[in-house]
């Protein structure tokens, strides 16, 4: 049985234009122990639907789904109270923006000491303080902070991003997760730490069993680090398999054109030649286009693609594409 | 930080010299002798003029006349009154206490109503609760502080007889002005019925102080509503959300700590607004202020006490704005390493 099982999840927003589908009907699954990647450009909605599972949508959303299961609970009927309990011991979040997501008024040291799961402390509470120091020691030693006085001692600004990163990370390993959704963990940090980091993921899903949905636009980083992918493009869901499968073999159009745009610096690539991009942007959620809403920039488009295509199965990869790809991609 | 504040009481100095610049520049525009402005001496003697003379310098030029102005006012010589002749520095040791008093009191009141009424609304933010809030702080602004005076007067005061009308204290209690904060006075003085007295003085502060705090307390609404609305949706709330932890926690440990910030800015701006609606509270309820002396004042064309009135008045007001933009500055980390102001 999958962790977490999401079938037609749909994200819409209250606009003074009507009602605006953000998230249309997408299906996500991850199995225990697996790193999922969730893929596509920004404003694809993956953060939405990272959030859609955590509950922390603001109230102008409107979540609905025919699925949206974890370990066979359903999120959406969880009271405020189950909810709490439930991410504060099995799902576990890492921002976009780690500095952002501290308290900018409050030390690290204190903000740390609250996200502690107090019920698995067994001491007496005049021994507690140390208790919790000692844990808090051990966590940050676990994600490569050293000089955890010095850390925990500052206020967010002082500290850089990557460092934020890992202690969020401790924070949230702090009460040992199933399940970490990872919202673009590293965008806003420097190549060194990103390294770290993604080691420390795998680390957590190789010793502790932790399953990951990564969300990122990287694809680097997805063909690095992720067992199966999922492509999103404007709310829907494009394509999802394995990974290995996907890079050698991607059926959707969008999928071959992110595959396309990963600048391949071996050779071929002449001096000042043109990268392969995708023309076009992602269009604004007032102006989404009916059917596949990748028709108006797709290569490939048809009159049929007027009518949203359904999703597909061959061999364990899914896709939804009136007119699949049928070559192999170049090398 | 310690930089920042030499700034602060740089600005401080720099505004309170133009504060005295202009009310000097005033008294010589004023209709008659600028030694009669000045001093309030009115048909002084010839011993006197010379003093007079000689105190601020009014045979030199205009600029040793403002430095003397400064001098003579820095060290509590404000002259004396036109109407009676009484110096204008003790009558203000008097009356400031009581106005201070009442807008401390009225400020505590409306943060202590404002805060947790502004905290529940954005909390249930578009509930019920919220448009009540809203409303009713709608109503709290919009009522005019005059009225709400006289109407309060009447009910509780005259047809209700549950509180005294005018004025501080009972004339049955002997107590002395030592600081001139009544509640201070009482416990410092050994009369015999203090609980009573107590009693009286608190019974005497009610309605002009829930009178004043009225519109402050409007105003504290709706901007914790509004900072902490914001602060609601930002990522730190939602990532303590999402490590589950308690929401009282994050919204009294997390949430008002960064809100609260935005308010005390805005009560320290709301203060000259404050002391305008204390001078009208004080004359509906014959409380023996400053501002009900300075009205007086302006009606007897009394020149030295306004201008007394004017710099007390306009120098408290730059003198608290200064100390909140140093506490503000001293209780947020971010900006705790910033010399200056901005960001």
């Amino acid at each position: 049985m999958p962790l977490l099982d999401i079938r037609n999840l749909s994200i819409e927003l209250e606009s003074p234009h009507g009602r605006i589908r953000a998230v249309d009907r997408v299906n996500l699954s991850l199995n225990p122990g697996e790193i999922l990647g969730l893929v596509g450009e920004s404003g694809s909605g993956k953060s939405l639907v990272a959030k859609a599972i955590m509950g922390i949508l603001n109230d102008r959303w409107t979540v609905s789904a025919d699925r949206l299961r974890y370990n066979g609970v359903d999120l959406l009927g969880l009271s405020a109270k189950e909810r709490r309990k439930l991410m504060g011991s099995e799902i576990a979040m890492v921002f976009q923006e780690p500095s952002s997501s501290l308290d900018p008024n409050d030390t690290v040291g204190h903000q740390f000491h609250e996200s502690l799961p107090m019920t698995e402390c067994k001491e007496p509470f005049y021994k507690r303080i140390k208790w919790r120091n000692e844990q808090i020691r051990g966590l940050l030693h676990k994600v490569g902070i050293r000089d955890h006085e010095r850390v925990l001692k500052s206020y967010p600004h002082e500290l850089s991003e990557g460092i934020c990163q890992k202690v969020m990370i401790a924070m949230t390993i702090a009460y040992k997760p199933r399940l970490l959704i990872a919202d673009e963990p590293t965008t806003v940090i420097e190549a060194g730490a990103q390294a770290q980091i993604f080691k420390l993921f795998k680390k957590l899903n190789q010793l502790n069993n932790v399953s990951i949905l990564l969300i990122t636009h990287d694809l680097q980083h997805v063909e690095d680090w992720t067992e199966t992918v999922t492509v999103m493009y404007c709310g829907q869901t494009v394509e999802s398999g394995y990974t290995k499968d996907i890079f050698k073999q991607p059926f959707h159009p969008y999928t071959m054109a992110l595959l396309q745009s990963m600048p391949h610096f071996d050779d071929l690539l002449t001096h000042k030649s043109l990268l392969s991009t995708l023309p076009g942007s992602v269009p604004s959620l007032q102006h989404l286009p009916i059917g596949c809403r990748l028709g108006p920039r797709c290569p490939r488009a048809h009159k049929q693609c007027v009518e949203t295509p359904m999703m597909e199965k061959s061999r364990g990869h899914y896709f939804s594409c009136h007119f699949p790809l049928t070559e192999s991609i170049e090398p | 930080m310690w930089f920042y504040i030499a700034r602060r009481i740089n600005l401080f100095v720099f505004t309170v010299a133009v504060l005295y610049l202009l009310v000097f520049l005033m008294m010589s525009a004023l209709p008659g002798d600028l030694a009669t402005n000045l001093s309030g001496v009115k048909n002084p003697t010839i011993t006197q003029t010379d003093i007079i003379v000689e105190q601020y310098k009014l045979d030199k030029s205009w600029i040793n006349q403002y430095l003397s102005f400064i001098n003579q006012r820095i060290h509590g010589n404000f002259g004396v009154s036109f109407s009676n002749g009484s110096p204008i520095f003790d009558e203000m040791l008097t009356l400031l206490p009581a106005t201070i008093e009442l807008c401390v009191y009225a400020i505590f009141i409306a943060l202590l109503i404002g805060l947790p009424l502004g905290i529940i609304a954005a909390v249930y933010y578009k509930k019920t609760s919220d448009s009540f809030i809203i409303g009713a702080s709608l109503v709290g602004y919009s009522m005019p502080v005059f009225w709400l005076g006289v109407i309060a007067i009447m009910y509780f005061g005259l047809d209700l007889q549950w509180l005294p009308v005018a004025g501080r204290l009972n004339l049955l209690y002997q107590v002395d002005a030592v600081t001139g904060f009544t509640l201070l006075d009482i416990y410092l003085s050994d009369i015999q019925y203090k609980n009573l007295a107590y009693h009286d003085a608190l019974a005497h502060l009610i309605m002009p102080t829930l009178t004043l705090a009225l519109i402050p307390a409007t105003v504290v609404i709706r901007i914790t509503r509004t900072s902490m609305l914001e602060e609601l949706n930002a990522n730190y709330i939602k990532a303590s959300k999402a490590r589950g932890v308690h929401p009282f926690i994050i919204i009294f440990n997390h949430a008002l700590p960064n809100a609260i910030q935005p308010v005390l800015s805005q009560i320290s701006l709301q203060l000259s607004t404050l002391l305008t609606s204390a001078m009208v509270t004080e004359v509906i309820f014959s409380w023996p202020g400053i501002g009900q002396w300075l009205i007086q004042a302006t009606y007897q064309q009394d020149y030295p006490t306004i201008s007394a009135g004017i710099l007390i008045c306009a120098g408290f007001v730059i003198l608290i704005s200064v100390a909140t933009d140093v506490i503000l500055i001293a209780t947020t980390p971010q900006r705790r390493s910033a010399v200056h102001g901005s960001s």
